[in-house]
């Protein structure tokens, strides 16, 4: 994505250009749906959100300051607004634990320890990680988001974005193990 | 996580904490060099890029299976948008810390009271009703799309070996992603592709990753995966969906 483009769309945006913020949409929409699909867990949630991300694009984009890309920007609004989706959706406060606890029951290891293909299992117990894990999971394999970049998007040091990475994929490895598939790792 | 548990799955080193963003070629030149030093000479820290390798792909076919939003949002994000530039004189009131768009409104006369009660309404009405709103105008696109792409197909030659990354993922089939060898031109790789039944479906993905239709059936899929892993010249990497 060529972040010097997206720099010059947002600055029109920011001077009231309706065109430029198709482009935007259009450059990354997508990207925003599925990062929001995959922490909300809802695809009808997700098309609400992702209008709410671009709408407050269009209403704050004269404080975007280009020191991240527009990407980054982007994903970090769109964490924003899914947590205050899940906030508003439970009771409980939206701690690193309760983060933590919210792992998708939708495969569980039975369901995925039937499937005979190793690359399908492997998908099942991604989907099956905690919200804390997927999301910092998604930013780097999916979304191609540097130490740094992820840190932003967090609010985390950089340090701790490492080790996240680090126990998300070691939680990954025990759900394939308890699926069957033994990597030899850790 | 406890911190007795974590204090048992702690990394080996800080290279083992960045291989991920090797993987992902987010690295400074100075890290990259330290991991690349790394590989060479452990076989162990070589077989763990491979899991990494592994999990990405993987997780980009996970979130490339999740479709597009409905077109419905687009419009409706897009309405929400006309009503604030229509509510506001310079239409970017908004950025600009200006709520106060129905009282300046008011001092506008009939414009200016139009322009606010359309402010007032975009503001009443939430992302959900605008979609139903607007759910009648993308169903008539959605028609009028469906019209002319069938006009449009009808006449169009099919591509027999490289189809471009907005085209259609083939139906059925067997397919794997793979990353090209450093260096290789798609010519090579169209050429190789033609020469054993293959062709590109999809790509580039995240992780230079492009999606293969190697075989028609689960029978053809062995042989097609030996000769795929027995031409490191044309793919770096390939992995089974």
């Amino acid at each position: 994505m060529d972040t010097h483009a997206d720099g010059e769309i947002i600055r029109r945006i920011a001077g009231g250009d309706k065109a430029a913020m198709m482009t935007l949409y259009q450059r990354h929409h997508l990207r925003v749906f599925r990062f929001l699909v995959r922490m909300v867990r809802n695809e009808a949630t997700a098309e609400e959100l992702v209008s709410d991300v671009f709408l407050d694009v269009w209403r704050q984009a004269g404080t975007f300051e280009g020191r991240s890309s527009a990407t980054t920007w982007l994903l970090g609004v769109a964490r924003f607004k899914a947590l205050s989706h899940l906030r508003r959706r439970t009771t409980a406060p939206l701690d690193d634990a309760f983060a933590e606890a919210l792992e998708d029951d939708a495969d569980d290891p039975e369901v995925v320890a039937q499937k005979t293909d190793k690359a399908a299992i492997m998908r099942a117990c991604l989907g099956r990680l905690s919200l804390e894990h997927r999301e910092v999971i998604d930013l780097v394999y999916y979304h191609e988001q540097g130490v740094d970049e992820v840190a932003r998007v967090l609010g985390v040091p950089a340090n701790t974005v490492k080790t996240r990475l680090f126990h998300a994929r070691k939680r990954l490895a025990g759900l394939l193990a308890e699926a069957g598939v033994d990597r030899g790792w850790p | 996580m406890t911190s007795a548990s974590a204090a048992t799955q702690r990394p080996d080193d800080d290279l083992e904490l960045l291989l991920p963003f090797y993987a992902a070629g987010k690295l400074s030149p100075p890290e990259t060099r330290r991991i690349e030093a790394r590989l060479t000479g452990d076989a162990g820290f070589r077989r763990r890029l491979d899991l990494i390798e592994e999990e990405r792909g993987q997780t980009v076919l996970l979130n490339d299976s999740i479709a597009p939003p409905l077109s419905a949002t687009r419009e409706r994000l897009f309405a929400m948008i006309d009503a604030e530039i229509a509510a506001t004189p310079a239409g970017r009131a908004a950025h600009q810390g200006n709520h106060d768009g129905i009282a300046a409104g008011g001092q506008e006369g009939l414009r200016g009271g139009l322009r606010a009660w359309l402010a007032g309404l975009a503001a009443a009405i939430t992302p959900r009703a605008m979609g139903y709103a607007v759910a009648g105008l993308a169903a008539l696109a959605i028609v009028q799309a469906g019209v002319l792409a069938h006009l449009a197909s009808a006449g169009r030659d099919r591509p027999d070996v490289y189809v471009t990354a907005s085209a259609p993922v083939a139906p059925g089939g067997v397919h794997v992603l793979a990353r090209f060898a450093p260096g290789v031109t798609m010519t090579a790789v169209a050429a190789w592709l033609r020469d054993n039944g293959m062709r590109i479906v999809d790509g580039p993905k995240p992780g230079d990753l492009w999606r293969l239709r190697i075989a028609a059936d689960a029978a053809g899929k062995e042989a097609a995966m030996r000769k795929l892993q027995a031409s490191p010249g044309v793919f770096a990497t390939v992995l089974p969906e």
